[in-house]
């Protein structure tokens, strides 16, 4: 369904204006010359340290749009983790870093922006109108590929309106090739306007896939004003288009059908009910007699203004029991984390490695597509093999209500609960299971590696990094862990009494703690005592700061590479590797969770193996 | 194992009393040609009572594959069978159908023979036959004691005509049991594949020529200590009527109606309950174990004056075991219902068969949701009807918009043609009225998983009479 009113303003407003007649008569060989030589300087490479893909120049004073995926360095307990050192390379060679404005990964897009050198400007694309694109039309893919200077392919738009990519939107279809490295980069028509953004290959001969830019403009508009795409939706509602056959069942000539309405959502309170047909929404009509119709339709309504109230006109009932009913809503920025921008498949993971245990948050719709019980709860997303929750019986898809009996509707009450068992060091945790339509109840026997021990973690008074992750770690393994805040560590004796592990927290704000009085005290009194210490990142620094034997005897040390240069100045037998375990010694560069855990079970297995 | 008579025994009381002394040790060569001497003796000991048998029809369901689907039913399968007595009684590794048998045939060497059915125990998974052969057939020797770790046997399958009615030899030892209400052997990798991958039925034979163990395809080998008293009693039922097959009496699986769930032993401690215990998680509609009034929650631990011994995972194959399920039976589950012991005597009743209906027009066929599916599958719904094969090419594969297939197995039809469905009968009711009406777009409402949708036949896609002249 086409309904003006709701199109974005900036897409509106994007036409065209080229040089048609003339290069109709020139041979074909020059008009893609031509073409080349006036695309060639907006289109980019865009490298970091996981891949990389193709962008192009939107506006001369340097940003850049491009695909979601080709910026992003996700992880399931950190879905929307983008990469850190992006650089992006124009046609010429310069190379600039870059930083992410927004992205988005359905649809795949993102905005990137580079700074000049003043006076400098970029020689932006211009956009074509790719809502008027028509099967059969001549495109030019140009990007980056297989880290060649820029390539060009051509073909023609084999279909406007793919629905079947399991995508928000309609894509475009077409038959030029495309090659690892492509995404991100324009798809032109023969003016040399980019038509959509290129996103992959589907794996056969002529088949890539492209995004049309009137969505990623859309995106790109979000980008800039909220920091991502903010997307309107009316929850619990399933909707569906009215085909033909579907239609003379219902007895009904257009419009949209309501499949389904959840019990208890907000599609049901705003008054929707299953088997509803939407026929006005703000008094324009709707109909969708397709899925590209539909997708269209669904659109126009997630691009609107979440907080706005939208007014539908529905007809409900069948023959001559119809009647007709008008249903307002206000539209909610969708599920599953909107102040994070987390979408659908960007739900972070919270893990518990020595429970073998990951769990989600619910949302609506991975319920409805995994087909799980309307019940609060976590759901258990990952289980691995022999460790204690695998031992529990629990697989994934498990729904956990409640732990030793008290509900958990949230990853963080869960979190919470299983901490708290975890430091009274509970013998077997009580889960409440629901498994389909099944419930059981199970539990967690963690194994105490850790129990008896001691570890202070010194946390610097502003941006720490990894705290819960490396608090988490402790207390699940049944340590005791006393948290100092920098400013608040107890006087010695008897701070110090007992310890076993000594942990120095990372982060910028572990800077403060280089040079600070009581911290060295603190660090000195352990490494006498012949405990383990640790640090991370740039408390490394605090480390060799404090001891001067530690430079004497020579042992290693590792910290992020921005620290290095202090390291040097002290003469540290600097190593730079990801975790560096010299005795009891163990430090890390702490540049990602996965560098910070195994430094955990370093200094773990240093505490069990002292004697 | 007579050590007495056996070279192999010698040998090793040669080795035990040291290598030194005279005469001298046997090479490699001479030691792997005993062995094999002794392990063919033992196979060709029991060669005469396999037999190898082909089934046509009646064939039973093969077990789902996870993430893959049910597989079709075959149509024909060659099995080893065991000759149980000299007048020809057979048993067969599986549960046929017994009415929908077209034909068995058995081979004993290379004569062949028609079979009918005798009885057949689904619990186990067993079904006997009788040939009627002129002359008295070898039966079969089941080994009576366990046997023991590290011990060598023999696999012996009985080949078909391809295999010129040989029976195939292949060698391992037993590496373990796995416990379960049929306790399962482990063999060494090559000689399990031979066991449980070529045929059904394989026998797992000692050094004196008796079963130990019978392969069941996936499902493993059964130990015979295990397998063996169902078969005695089969046979005896068997030999009691001694006139026509007892078809149709009280072959069926017997049933409770009930799923059970291992208790947790961290949870047990947790909860002070006992560990020798399995819960009652489920309790089927009108099922025995619903009108024996037992509940979810229910923690069954005995099962007349026997109580459960295992814990863990091992505590649902025991209680299995004491359940002994046959068709009729008796037994009396001892409970707690919290912290209160309940007893609740509780009968076998055969297994009902759950009902289907095709609808070839619409290109569907469908069956009620028995509690057992409901569970099983973790459907979302306990009513309407489940739609288990959408037929291609027919209105439910093919109606709509371009949509790979407008009805899929899974889904949970609720309405059709206006019309509410709880149960099957609502279902071939609204199916008749669709084709009463000549109704050509009828409308489905279904749930796939916990979603409604929404579609419509087309009807006048459905198969065109074969026309010999052609269309127009």
């Amino acid at each position: 369904m086409r309904t003006p009113a709701w199109m974005s303003l900036s897409l509106a407003t994007a036409l065209v204006s080229a040089c048609p007649a003339q290069e109709a008569d020139k041979p074909a060989e020059e008009v893609d010359a031509t073409l080349a030589k006036m695309v060639e300087p907006s289109v980019v490479a865009i490298l970091h340290e996981n891949a990389g893909g193709s962008g192009f120049v939107l506006t001369p004073d340097g940003y850049i749009l491009s695909n979601g995926h080709v910026v992003m360095n996700p992880d399931d307990e950190d879905p929307k983790k983008t990469a850190e050192r992006i650089t992006v390379v124009l046609y010429n060679d310069r190379k600039y870093k870059a930083r992410v404005i927004g992205h988005s990964l359905d649809p795949d897009v993102s905005l990137l922006k580079i700074d000049l050198e003043p006076g400098m400007e970029l020689t932006p694309v211009r956009i074509a109108d790719s809502r008027k694109a028509q099967v059969e039309q001549q495109v030019i893919a140009v990007g980056m590929p297989n880290g060649l200077k820029q390539t060009y392919t051509k073909g023609i738009l084999s279909n406007v309106e793919r629905t079947d990519l399991g995508t928000f939107t309609k894509i475009f279809h077409m038959d030029a090739a495309l090659n690892p490295g492509n995404s991100g980069g324009p798809l032109f028509n023969e003016r040399g306007e980019v038509l959509g953004l290129n996103t992959y290959g589907g794996g056969g001969e002529g088949m890539g896939f492209t995004i049309p830019i009137h969505v990623a403009m859309v995106l790109k508009d979000h980008f800039l004003e909220h920091g991502r795409f903010r997307r309107a939706d009316i929850p619990g509602l399933q909707i569906q288009e009215i085909y033909d056959e579907l239609g003379a069942a219902l007895g009904i000539s257009s419009g949209v059908l309501v499949d389904f309405v959840e019990p208890g959502s907000a599609a049901e309170k705003a008054g929707f009910a299953t088997s509803d047909v939407i026929v006005e929404m703000d008094g324009n009509p709707v109909a969708a007699r397709t899925e590209a119709q539909l997708l269209d339709f669904n659109w126009e309504l997630t691009i609107l203004a979440p907080g706005r109230t939208v007014s539908f006109k529905i007809l409900r009932g069948m023959g001559d029991r119809r009647q007709d009913l008008a249903v307002s809503v206000v539209l909610e920025e969708g599920e599953p984390q909107p102040k994070h921008g987390h979408q659908l498949g960007e739900i972070p993971e919270h893990r518990f490695d020595d429970l073998g245990l990951g769990v989600r948050q619910i949302v609506a719709l991975s319920r409805w597509i995994q087909a799980l019980p309307n019940v609060p709860g976590v759901l258990a997303t990952s289980v691995t093999d022999n460790g204690p929750a695998q031992k529990a019986g629990l697989a994934a898809g498990d729904i956990l209500t409640a732990i030793d009996g008290k509900p958990v509707k949230t990853p963080q009450e869960f979190v919470a609960g299983i901490e708290g068992a975890c430091k009274t060091h509970r013998k077997a945790i009580v889960l409440d299971v629901q498994r389909k339509n099944l419930t059981f109840k199970t539990a967690l026997a963690p194994f105490y590696e850790l129990a008896g021990k001691r570890v202070a973690l010194m946390v610097p008074p502003k941006d720490a990094e990894h705290i819960d992750l490396i608090r988490r770690f402790f207390i699940v393994n049944g340590a005791d862990v006393d948290i100092w805040e920098a400013r608040g560590v107890p006087p010695l004796p008897p701070r110090n009494e007992n310890l076993d592990a000594l942990v120095l927290v990372g982060g910028p704000g572990a800077k403060t703690l280089w040079n600070d009085d009581l911290v060295q005290e603190v660090v000195r009194d352990t490494l006498q005592k012949n405990k383990t210490i640790g640090a991370i990142g740039a408390a490394a620094v605090t480390l060799v700061n404090a001891d001067k034997t530690l430079i004497d005897r020579r042992v290693k040390v590792t910290t992020h590479e921005d620290f290095s240069s202090q390291m040097s100045e002290k003469k540290a037998n600097y190593t730079g590797k990801d975790v560096e375990a010299d005795g009891k010694v163990i430090t890390t560069t702490g540049v990602d969770k996965d560098k910070v855990k195994a430094f955990l079970r370093r200094v773990r297995s240093s505490i069990t193996q002292s004697r | 194992m007579n050590m007495g008579k056996s070279p192999i025994g010698g040998m090793l009381l040669l080795f035990a009393a040291g290598c030194a002394s005279t005469p001298p040790p046997l090479s490699g060569r001479e030691v792997l040609a005993v062995l094999a001497n002794t392990l063919d003796a033992s196979a060709e000991k029991v060669a005469p009572s396999l037999v190898y048998v082909e089934v046509r029809g009646g064939l039973p369901q093969p077990p789902a594959i996870p993430g893959r689907g049910q597989p079709s039913v075959p149509q024909q399968m060659g099995v080893t069978g065991m000759i149980l007595s000299a007048d020809g009684v057979v048993l067969l590794p599986l549960p046929v159908k017994a009415e929908g048998v077209e034909r068995i045939r058995v081979w004993v060497g290379t004569s062949e023979y028609g079979a009918t059915v005798l009885d057949v125990d689904e619990q186990a998974g067993l079904t006997l036959v009788k040939i009627s052969s002129p002359a008295p057939l070898v039966p079969v020797q089941f080994a009576s004691s366990k046997i023991c770790r590290g011990a060598w046997v023999t696999t012996v399958t009985a080949m078909g005509e391809r295999a010129e009615f040989q029976k195939l030899v292949d060698v391992g030892t037993i590496q373990g049991t796995l416990k379960g209400e049929f306790d399962r052997l482990i063999l060494g990798s090559g000689a399990a594949t031979s066991a449980t991958q070529w045929l059904l039925g394989t026998a797992v034979v000692n050094l004196d020529g008796q079963v130990v163990g019978i392969g069941k395809g996936p499902g493993g080998i059964f130990a015979a200590e295990d397998y063996k008293p169902r078969v005695d009693r089969l046979l005896a039922k068997a030999t009691q009527v001694s006139e026509g097959p007892a078809i149709g009496s009280d072959n069926k699986k017997p049933w409770l109606g009930v799923r059970f769930d291992t208790v947790n032993e961290s949870l047990a401690e947790a909860l002070g309950i006992p560990k020798e215990a399995v819960w009652v998680q489920a309790v089927y509609r009108d099922s025995p174990a619903q009108k024996a009034g037992l509940k979810p929650g229910d923690l069954v631990v005995g099962v007349d004056d026997k109580p459960i011994t295992e814990k863990g995972n091992q505590a649902a194959p025991y209680l299995m075991k004491l359940l002994a399920p046959e068709t009729g039976r008796t037994v009396t589950l001892k409970l707690l219902r919290g912290a209160a012991p309940v007893e609740a005597p509780i009968t076998f009743v055969r297994q009902p068969e759950v009902r289907t209906l095709k609808a070839e027009d619409l290109g569907l066929s469908v069956e009620e949701i028995a509690d057992e599916r409901y569970y099983q599958a973790g459907l979302s719904r306990p009513e309407g009807v489940l739609v288990t094969q959408v037929i291609p090419g027919s209105p439910a594969a093919t109606s709509g918009s371009m949509r790979s297939s407008l009805l899929r197995s899974g889904d949970i039809i609720v309405e059709l043609n206006g019309l509410a469905i709880r149960t099957l009968d609502d279902f071939s009711g609204a199916v008749e009225s669709i084709r009463r009406q000549k109704q050509e777009t009828p409308l489905v409402k279904l749930y796939r998983g916990v979603v409604a949708t929404h579609v419509a036949l087309n009807m006048k896609l459905k198969k065109i009479a074969s026309n010999p002249e052609g269309s127009k």
